[in-house]
C-alpha cells in the first residue's frame, strides 16, 4: 500500500465485498427476465452518492480532491510566480512576503508547491487507472479461465510482487529514462498485481454464481457475460484497491523524484524534498511544505478508498463479544457482530 | 409419527424437590437500531434432575435467547430490559457478575451448539480443548486419560486417537461428539443442547441422539433440548415446552403433547408434519412469525389462528392445570370448565390424528 | 509439513530465475552501448573492446549470456565495477550488513510496537482507543517515510541535538565496548524509526483486525463456558489465533523494508546497499545495479519462504489445504 510497497498478502485482503446479485426491491420480482437484469449494483447507484458523502471519509476526501485537483488544474492562475524563476533572495522565511518562503536559489516555494500538485495528481490518477486496467484484465482472465492460464498469469504477477515496487521503479527509470510517461507506466506496472489478485478471486467466485449460469444457458455471448454480468459485480473491491494504490503511486513518484530520478522538467514535491535534504541543518522550512503536500494527496486517495469501502461493505454495528459472560469479562470490547439479517433483527441463532 | 412405546404418561409430575433449573418470569428485551425486540416475555421453565426436557419453536421464537440466558450468555449491551430469575441448582444466575457466574456454571451446566465447527478452536488439538474444560485440580497425566474416556463416552472410539487431531480433520458428526465430550468434561448436572443435530446428516443425527440419550441415562444428566424438529423431541424428551414469539404457549409431558395438543399453534404445527394426517384433512399453518419489535397487544398467535375471536385481543396469560401442564390460550378456559365443544377441531384431532 | 515445505522451496527457485530473466530483458531494452554500460562512465579504448566482448560473451545470444551470468553468480562472481575499482560482490557484500542491521532492527521495532498497538483496541475496547489507533494507521500509511525521516532529523537531531544528523558512526574515533554499543544505537535510532513506519502501520492494522475477528468467534463462547478466566481466554484463544496473519505480514514486511531502505539510507547517509544502488545509478554502474537487485530479490524470496514455512508450522489448516 505504500511506496516502500507493503504488499497485501493473502490473509489480509482489506475489502471483501459480497457481490449483490439479488434483485433489488425496486425491480419487479418474479419475472424470468430478472435473472438477466444488470446486477443490482447499478440499481443501488442512486442512493450511493448520498451515502458516500455521509461517511466522514467521503466528505473529507471529496474536499481534499477538489482542492488538490483545483491546484493542479489552475496552477498557472493560482501560483503567484513562475516556479522556475528566481524571484527573490534565497532562504527567505515563510509567512512573510513569500507565503512559503524561497528555496536555496531564490525560487518561490509556494509556486513550486502549487505546480507540484500536478505531477502527483497525474501520477496518482494515471498509474491507478493503469493498474486498474491491467489488474482487471489479467486477474479477470486468470479467474475466469482458470487452469494453466491462471497459473501462468499468477506466477507472472508474483514476479512483480517479489521485487519491491520502489526498487523496481528505481532500476527501470534509471535504465530507461525518467520522462513522466515512463514513470506513470512503470509505477502502474509495479502496482497491478494487487488489483489482479482481487479481480481474480472475484471472477473465480462470481463465475459460479447462478446468474452467470443462467446467462450462459440463455445463450448470451461471453462478452456480454463478462462485461455486463460479472464485471460490474467484481469491480467494487478492485476500485477500492485502486484508490489505495493511487496513494502508493504518489509516494512512489515522490520517492523517485527525491532520489533524483523524477521528471526533471516538472516541479515535484519529491524534488523539493531532495533540495531540502542538503540544507536540513540550516533551513527547516524547505522540508515542511512539500511533505505536507504529499501527505494530503495520499490521504485524499486513501480516504476515498475508505469511504468507498464503507459504502459498499457496510460494517454492522460493533458489539462487545465478551459481554456474553453475563457482564463484561473485560471492559467493553469492540468486535463486529454477525452481519444482521433484514429488518434489524439479529439473524438466526440469536433468537 | 408415533409415540415410542417405551414412553408412558407419568403421574409424578412435577418431580419432588426443587428443580435443577427453575426459570421464572424471564423477560428479555433487546434494543436493536432504535427498536425494542421482545425476544422473551415472562418465560417459565423447569428442568428437574435427570429429566429430559424439550424446548420447541421456530426460528425467531426466542428459544435460543432463553438457552443463552440460562448459561449466562446474554449480550449486556443493547439490553433494554432483563427481568425474572434463573435458578440454577438454587442460585439465581441472572445478573451475576462474571466470576460468580463461572463458579455457578462449573459442574452444573454445559452447552452444545448447532455448528460444532465454529465452536471449536481450529488451531488447537481437540484433546487439549477438552482438557481445558476439566476441573483444575486434575494432574496432567490423569487429564489425558480422562479426555480419552470422555471421548469414548461421546462415541468416539479410543483407537481413532481423536484427541490428537485438529477439528478440521473430523467429520461433522465427530465434531459434534467432540463437543459433547467437551461439555461432559466438567461433569454437568444439566446439558443444554441447542439444535445439536440440525446441521448433521440424517443418519448421523440418529446416532448422535442415541449417544445423548445414552449419556442422559447413564449419568442421570438432565438435558434441555432445544430444537424446531418434532421428531427429535419425540425421541428424546419427557416434557416439552412450546414457544412462540417469545412466549411459552404450551407445556406438557411428551405423550400428552403429541396426542392431545391444546394450543392452536401446537396443533397446527403437529398437523403440518408429514405423516401426521393420512386423510389430507386439517388446516395449514399460514403466515409467518411476527416481527418481535412490532408486537401489538393481545395473543401473539391470533393473526394466524383459525380459532381467533374477540377475547384474543387481550394479552393472554398462561393457564396452568392441576397436573402442571400449561396453555396460553383463551380456549383453554372453556375446556377447563369441561365443555369439549368449545375446542373446535379438537375432536377431529382426537379422531383422526393419532396414526 | 514436509511436503508443504518441499513444495514451497521448489516454488522459490523458478521465481528467482524469472527475476533474473526479467532483469536481463530489461538490460536489453536499455538504450545505449552494452559495452559502455558495462564500463560505466569511462571511455573505452577499442582494443579493450574485443577483450570485453570475449569476457562477457557479448557476441553470443541472450540465453547463452544468461546462462553464463547465472553460472558466475552461483560461483559468487557478480562482475566487476569499474567505478568502484573492485568486484561487484565485494561492493555489495560490504554494504549489505549495514542494510541488514537497519532492516532487522526496523522489523523488530515494527513487530513489537505493531502487535502491542494493534492488540490494544482488542484489550481495551471502546471507540476511542479504536479510533486513535485507526488514525495512527491511516497516517502511517500516508506519510512519506523519507519526509518523516527528515522531520525526525529536524526535531531530534538539529533542534534537540539528542541524535546525530546522519551516518552510521563518527568518522573518527568511534567508541568501543559498552559505550560503543550505546553510540551505535544513537546512530541507529532515527533511521530505524523512520524505516519502521510503513511496516508498523500495516502490522498494527492487521493485528487489530485479526484480534477483533478472533474475539468474535464462537469458540470464544465455548472457552467462556469452559470456565476459563478472561486472561486465559485472551492468551490462549484470542491472541494466539490472531497472531497468525500477523506473522505473514511481518515476514513479508521485511521485503518492503528492504525497499524503504533505499530512501532512508539516502536521508540519513547510511552506507548500505540502498545508497550503493543510487550511487551506482549515478555512475551508470549497471553491473552493480543488477547485482543489487538480484541480491535483494534473493533475500526477499528467502524471507518469504521462511515466513510461509513458519506460518505452515503454526496453522494446521494451511498444511492440510496445500
Amino acid at each position: 500500500m505504500t511506496v516502500d510497497g507493503v504488499p497485501l498478502d493473502e490473509a489480509v485482503t482489506p475489502v471483501e465485498v459480497q457481490p449483490r446479485d439479488e434483485v433489488s426491491a425496486e425491480a419487479p420480482a418474479g419475472a424470468i427476465e430478472d435473472i438477466y437484469l444488470p446486477p443490482s449494483f447499478i440499481h443501488s447507484a442512486r442512493g450511493w452518492l448520498r451515502r458516500f458523502v455521509r461517511t466522514k471519509f467521503g466528505l473529507v476526501s471529496i474536499i481534499l480532491m477538489v482542492l488538490l485537483a483545483g491546484m493542479a488544474l489552475f496552477a498557472p492562475t493560482l501560483a503567484p510566480y513562475n516556479p522556475n524563476s528566481i524571484v527573490g533572495p534565497p532562504f527567505a522565511s515563510p509567512f512573510g512576503h513569500y507565503l512559503f518562503g524561497t528555496d536555496e536559489i531564490g525560487r518561490d516555494v509556494l509556486s513550486n508547491f502549487i505546480y507540484g500538485a500536478r505531477v502527483s495528481m497525474v501520477v496518482g490518477a494515471a498509474s491507478g487507472l493503469l493498474a486498474l486496467l491491467l489488474g482487471c484484465v489479467i486477474g479477470g482472465l486468470a479467474g475466469y479461465l482458470g487452469g494453466v492460464v491462471d497459473v501462468v498469469l499468477m506466477r507472472f504477477a508474483e514476479l512483480f510482487m517479489v521485487i519491491p515496487s520502489l526498487i523496481l521503479a528505481v532500476v527501470v527509470v534509471a535504465l530507461l529514462g525518467s520522462q513522466l510517461l515512463y514513470i506513470v507506466l512503470i509505477i502502474g506496472f509495479t502496482l497491478w498485481p494487487q488489483e489482479a489478485r482481487i479481480a481474480r478471486s472475484q471472477f473465480l467466485t462470481l463465475r459460479e454464481r447462478d446468474f452467470v449460469h443462467g446467462a450462459r444457458v440463455a445463450g448470451f455471448r461471453w462478452s456480454h457475460i463478462v462485461f455486463r454480468e460479472i464485471l460490474p459485480n467484481a469491480i467494487a473491491p478492485v476500485i477500492v484497491q485502486v484508490t489505495l494504490d493511487a496513494g502508493s503511486a504518489i509516494l512512489l513518484e515522490a520517492g523517485l523524484s527525491f532520489l533524483g530520478l523524477g521528471d526533471p522538467s516538472m516541479p515535484s514535491w519529491g524534488k523539493m524534498l531532495q533540495d531540502a535534504q542538503s540544507y536540513l541543518t540550516t533551513n527547516q522550512w524547505l522540508s515542511i511544505f512539500p511533505g505536507i503536500g504529499i501527505l494530503f494527496a495520499v490521504l485524499a486517495f486513501n480516504f476515498l478508498g475508505h469511504a468507498l469501502n464503507e459504502v459498499m461493505n457496510p460494517r454492522a454495528p460493533r458489539v462487545s463479544a465478551l459481554s456474553l459472560g453475563g457482564h463484561m469479562v473485560l471492559r467493553p470490547l469492540a468486535t463486529s457482530w454477525r452481519r444482521p439479517g433484514a429488518r434489524g433483527i439479529p439473524e438466526g441463532s440469536v433468537l | 409419527m408415533s409415540i415410542p412405546a417405551s414412553r408412558t404418561p407419568t403421574d409424578d409430575y412435577p418431580a419432588e424437590g426443587s428443580p435443577l433449573l427453575d426459570v421464572r418470569g424471564l423477560t428479555i428485551h433487546l434494543s436493536v437500531r432504535d427498536r425494542v425486540v421482545k425476544a422473551a416475555d415472562d418465560v417459565d421453565l423447569q428442568v428437574s434432575a435427570g429429566e429430559c426436557v424439550g424446548l420447541v419453536g421456530e426460528s425467531g421464537s426466542g428459544k435460543t435467547m432463553v438457552a443463552r440466558a440460562v448459561v449466562g450468555l446474554l449480550p449486556t449491551v443493547k439490553l433494554d430490559r432483563r427481568d425474572g430469575e434463573i435458578f440454577l441448582d438454587g442460585t439465581n444466575i441472572l445478573g451475576l457478575r462474571t466470576k460468580e457466574l463461572r463458579r455457578a456454571r462449573q459442574g452444573r451446566v454445559s452447552m452444545i451448539f448447532q455448528e460444532p465447527a465454529s465452536y471449536l478452536n481450529p488451531t488447537m488439538r481437540v484433546g487439549k480443548q477438552i482438557a481445558e474444560a476439566l476441573p483444575k485440580e486434575a494432574a496432567r497425566g490423569d487429564q489425558t486419560e480422562t479426555v480419552r474416556t470422555l471421548l469414548v463416552q461421546a462415541g468416539l472410539p479410543r483407537g481413532q486417537r481423536v484427541e490428537r487431531r485438529y477439528p478440521h480433520q473430523l467429520s461433522g458428526g465427530m465434531k459434534q461428539r467432540a463437543m459433547i465430550a467437551l461439555a461432559l468434561a466438567s461433569n454437568p448436572k444439566l446439558l443444554i443442547a441447542d439444535e445439536p443435530t440440525t446441521a448433521l446428516d440424517v443418519t448421523v443425527q440418529a446416532q448422535v441422539l442415541q449417544t445423548l440419550r445414552h449419556l442422559h441415562q447413564q449419568r442421570s444428566m438432565a438435558i434441555l433440548l432445544i430444537t424446531h424438529d418434532f421428531g427429535v423431541i419425540a425421541e428424546m424428551c419427557d416434557r416439552i415446552y412450546v414457544m412462540y414469539a417469545g412466549q411459552i404457549v404450551e407445556s406438557a409431558d411428551a405423550v400428552t403433547l403429541f396426542t392431545k395438543p391444546r394450543h392452536p399453534y401446537t396443533r397446527l404445527l403437529l398437523d403440518s408434519l408429514p405423516g401426521r394426517r393420512q386423510d389430507g384433512s386439517g388446516q395449514l399453518l399460514t403466515g409467518s412469525i411476527p416481527d418481535l419489535s412490532m408486537l401489538e397487544q393481545g395473543c401473539r398467535f391470533a393473526p394466524r389462528c383459525p380459532f381467533a375471536s374477540e377475547p384474543c385481543k387481550e394479552d393472554q396469560p398462561l393457564r396452568i392445570r392441576s397436573n402442571g401442564d400449561a396453555v396460553r390460550c383463551v380456549l383453554e378456559d372453556a375446556a377447563e370448565d369441561g365443555g369439549k365443544a368449545s375446542h373446535p377441531g379438537l375432536s377431529v384431532v382426537e379422531a383422526g390424528g393419532h396414526t | 509439513m514436509i511436503t508443504y515445505s518441499v513444495r514451497r522451496i521448489l516454488h522459490s527457485i523458478p521465481l528467482f530465475l524469472s527475476v533474473l530473466i526479467m532483469m536481463f530483458i530489461l538490460l536489453q531494452l536499455t538504450p545505449g552501448d552494452p559495452i559502455q554500460d558495462l564500463i560505466g562512465a569511462y571511455p573505452v579504448p577499442p582494443a579493450y573492446r574485443a577483450t570485453l566482448v570475449a569476457e562477457y560473451h557479448l557476441n553470443q545470444s541472450l540465453p547463452a549470456r544468461f546462462v553464463y551470468y547465472l553460472w558466475n553468480m552461483l560461483h559468487g562472481n557478480l562482475g566487476y565495477s569499474y567505478a568502484g575499482h573492485t568486484s561487484v560482490t565485494s561492493l555489495i557484500f560490504g554494504a549489505l550488513p549495514n542494510t541488514l542491521l537497519l532492516v532487522a532492527a526496523g522489523t523488530v521495532v515494527s513487530m513489537v510496537f505493531g502487535i502491542l498497538l494493534g492488540f490494544l483496541p482488542v484489550l481495551m475496547g471502546g471507540r476511542f482507543v479504536d479510533g486513535v489507533v485507526n488514525v495512527g494507521v491511516v497516517a502511517g500509511f500516508a506519510i512519506p517515510t523519507f519526509w518523516f525521516g527528515q522531520l525526525l532529523i529536524l526535531f531530534f537531531a538539529v533542534h534537540l541535538g539528542w541524535f546525530p544528523v546522519s551516518g552510521m558512526g563518527p568518522l573518527f574515533g568511534a567508541d568501543t565496548g559498552i559505550a560503543g554499543i550505546f553510540q551505535h544505537i544513537q546512530y541507529l535510532t532515527l533511521p530505524v524509526l523512520a524505516l519502521s513506519i510503513p511496516a508498523l502501520a500495516n502490522i498494527t492494522r492487521v493485528q487489530q483486525q485479526s484480534g477483533l475477528e478472533a474475539l468474535g468467534n464462537d469458540y470464544i463462547v465455548t472457552a467462556e463456558l469452559k470456565g476459563l478466566s478472561a486472561g486465559q481466554i485472551i492468551r490462549r484463544h484470542v491472541l494466539r489465533n490472531s497472531l497468525l496473519p500477523v506473522v505473514t505480514v511481518i515476514g513479508y514486511g521485511f521485503g518492503t523494508a528492504m525497499a524503504g531502505t533505499v530512501l532512508i539510507e539516502n536521508v540519513f547517509g547510511w552506507p548500505g546497499i540502498g545508497n550503493l544502488l543510487i550511487l551506482s545509478i549515478n555512475r551508470r554502474d549497471n553491473q552493480v545495479i543488477i547485482g543489487i537487485v538480484m541480491v535483494a530479490a534473493a533475500i526477499i524470496i528467502l524471507t518469504n519462504l521462511v515466513t510461509d514455512l513458519i506460518y505452515g508450522a503454526l496453522d494446521p489448516r494451511i498444511r492440510a489445504r496445500s
